[in-house]
């Protein structure tokens, strides 16, 4: 019981302080309002705790409680500058088929719930790393016995002060606070495929990445890989949503947030470039050059935020040429550097590239064939439509194609045992589910419509 | 045209369908017992797929999109379900147990040997564990061990190390049989060598029975399969 309620007092407080947050949003639905102000806040309470950290020493409550009130206090400091102004939609009325449609939902959503709230956290990365770090985080009040251990600091810290904040909540597991990152994510989709199609076609929308048995049962573990691309698509969704003639720019930046706050979650992955290319491509469409290059700054101000802290606690923890040499941070810099392989990479590369193809292959392809396949009646539904939203989501997925290839290639010369971690390659893809279901359905919408929704 | 494209809908969600019963039984069950090599079947399949998709109208994209979808969804949604039914099934038929029940179905024998180790430790101590090999997977690793003991500090040992550490604070080694299979050429059975000690304790876990037992240790009769050393120093 005592970690039902750590975990919806913690989902609580982070959607009250994100709801001025969703101002800039314009008119939207309750439903999506509330997914929203929590994955916002919760990124950015926990983003905003560490930094307080470095200040004064200690994680606790009060802390957070001050970390949530300072974004409750710029939330409306951007609200009164701007005069973005509380406005609401009204939510469809659900009948027949989509009243049970949106019951099935909901009854997927409580189980996921239950199920995770139930199973005691038991997974090897969870218990070694992200569950691990939240217990003596909410023990020590700080990072002690953490940074003497790079391997500890490898993943950025968001999820593991969301475990804090339940444990310093006297609760004793904190894995139910997934299902609500999958409940606010399936809320925003919700919102967003209302104003983009339709009600069914929104709830089948939902339905179908409910039903996606790596999403639901990520949501009942406590791992990173849901939080993720939660943020990565949300932050997608986000920035394709203003279109020339709307000006619905508020997305653009808090899509820019999501996309920042995505590194907050895994710094090791490079998708959030996909993010700033749409960022700038949207900048440049909209006319709104200012706003996207000051997003593009916000993902690069977040990520560099934590880099610049891990590189800090490794050269603060050994001798300053030791540390410089370790494998860990070696990579460490080539990633925050703009690292471009250089001749003896690529020879490296060519040298295993069949087995590179392989690994890709068995790793990134074969789980999500299904779905890669969409990627061809859509890429001609594209040719015929011209529909810029339309364009804007192919580009999504074809990019994350080929990151993921280029990704692999870098690795595989970074790290002698690349090709037995198969399982990580997966799921740093999840993100293709819901990004592929939402943009078919999009796309099969376009067709029924006889018209272009975006020009 | 229309025709063909229901028709390749059609054989589409068949090959789905048997991938999917493929993945459940063994791999290449449905080559071994209909001769179909699903994965030709696939290719085949996206060739059909071309002649529809460079004609007029959308009725033929449609269709492909609808059909895909269909066999993305029916494939994961039989898989949730699966997983929910057990799920369910599991927590109807123990809704009430606390959290270290369930931690103990989870990691049987090795978290009751650690709650053991918290208990009879002090906070600042040192616990020696075995490698982190064969058949000590899970209580050779210091991750592993040190989310459950923490503050306590967890140290690898090799195999045969006869040397102990040094260290600040008290020093304990944990006796481990071996929780995982045994598949590699090293035996059950950790510490290997014998360690001068000022108790032993005999930790059962199916019983829930701790016993205290004042000798050294001796790996060729204290062969249990947990227990805790406290180090003489």
């Amino acid at each position: 019981m005592s970690s039902l309620i750590g975990v919806l007092l913690t989902a609580l407080f982070y959607s009250l302080v994100g709801w001025p947050l969703t101002y800039m949003l314009g008119k939207i639905s309750k439903i999506e309002r509330s997914g929203i102000a929590f994955l916002l806040s919760n990124g950015l309470s926990t983003f905003v705790w560490f930094l307080l950290y470095r200040v004064v020493g200690r994680f606790n409550l009060f802390t957070l409680l001050l970390s949530g009130l300072f974004i409750l206090a710029v939330s409306c400091l951007i609200n009164h500058t701007f005069g973005f102004k509380y406005k609401n939609l009204i939510d469809p009325k659900l009948t027949g088929f989509d009243l049970k449609l949106s019951h099935l939902v909901i009854a997927l959503l409580l189980t996921s719930f239950l199920i995770g709230s139930y199973n005691p956290i038991s997974g090897w990365d969870a218990i070694t790393l992200y569950d691990f770090r939240g217990h003596t985080i909410a023990l020590n009040h700080s990072l002690k016995d953490l940074t003497d251990d790079s391997s500890y600091m490898g993943y950025p810290l968001m999820i593991s002060l969301d475990h804090a904040a339940v444990y310093m909540l006297k609760g004793i597991s904190a894995q139910g606070l997934h299902s609500i990152i999958l409940m606010a994510f399936i809320a925003v989709v919700y919102g967003r495929m209302c104003k983009w199609t339709n009600p069914r076609l929104s709830l089948l929308t939902i339905l179908f990445i409910i039903l996606n048995e790596e999403i639901f049962a990520h949501s009942t573990v406590s791992y990173v890989n849901l939080a993720y691309l939660v943020y990565l698509v949300t932050g997608l969704i986000y920035i394709i949503t203003p279109v020339r003639e709307s000006k619905e720019l508020g997305f653009l930046f808090a899509g820019g947030l999501l996309i920042g706050l995505t590194t907050w979650i895994r710094s090791d992955v490079p998708f959030w470039m996909i993010g700033i290319i749409l960022i700038l491509i949207q900048g440049w469409q909209l006319r709104a050059k200012a706003l996207s290059l000051f997003s593009v700054y916000i993902v690069y101000l977040m990520r560099h935020t934590w880099f610049h802290f891990f590189i800090d606690i490794q050269v603060s923890s050994r001798e300053l040429n030791e540390s410089l040499s370790s494998p860990t941070t070696m990579n460490v810099l080539k990633q925050v550097s703009n690292y471009l392989p250089d001749t003896e990479t690529i020879k490296q590369i060519q040298s295993i590239l069949p087995e590179i193809i392989r690994y890709l292959y068995l790793n990134i392809f074969s789980p999500f064939r299904g779905l890669w396949l969409l990627t061809i009646p859509i890429f001609v539904i594209v040719f015929k439509r011209r529909d810029f939203r339309l364009v804007l989501l192919l580009l999504a997925i074809l990019l994350s194609a080929m990151m993921a290839t280029f990704g692999v290639m870098l690795f595989s010369t970074s790290y002698s045992t690349w090709n037995l971690i198969g399982g990580s390659a997966k799921r740093m893809m999840l993100f293709i589910i819901p990004l592929a279901i939402i943009t078919s359905i999009y796309a099969l919408h376009l067709t029924g419509t006889g018209k272009n929704e975006t020009k | 045209m229309k025709r063909y494209s229901w028709l390749i809908a059609f054989l589409t969600l068949v090959c789905f369908v048997l991938i999917f019963f493929e993945s459940v039984p063994y791999l290449k069950f449905i080559v071994t017992s209909l001769h179909v090599n699903t994965i030709t079947f696939q290719w085949l399949l996206l060739i059909a797929w071309i002649p529809p998709l460079v004609t007029r109208g959308f009725f033929h994209l449609k269709l492909l999109i609808i059909t895909l979808l269909l066999c993305i969804v029916g494939e994961s949604s039989a898989k949730t379900s699966l997983s929910i039914y057990r799920e369910l099934r599991n927590i109807t038929s123990n809704p009430f147990l606390t959290y270290d029940q369930k931690m103990s179905l989870t990691y049987p024998g090795f978290y009751p040997a650690m709650k053991e180790v918290v208990r009879l430790t002090p906070k600042d101590s040192t616990i020696i564990i075995p490698p982190q090999r064969n058949p000590w997977e899970t209580e050779g690793h210091t991750g592993m061990v040190e989310y459950f003991i923490y503050p306590r500090q967890a140290i690898n040992m090799g195999v045969d190390t006869k040397q102990l550490p040094q260290v600040e604070g008290k020093l304990y080694a944990l006796i481990a049989k071996g929780s995982w299979e045994r598949i590699g050429p090293v035996d059950y059975g950790w510490p290997k060598i014998p360690i001068q000690a000022d108790h032993l304790w005999h930790i059962d876990t199916d019983h829930n029975v701790v016993t205290k037992i004042e000798q050294n240790y001796d790996p060729q009769i204290n062969q249990w399969n947990w227990g805790l050393i406290e180090v003489k120093k």
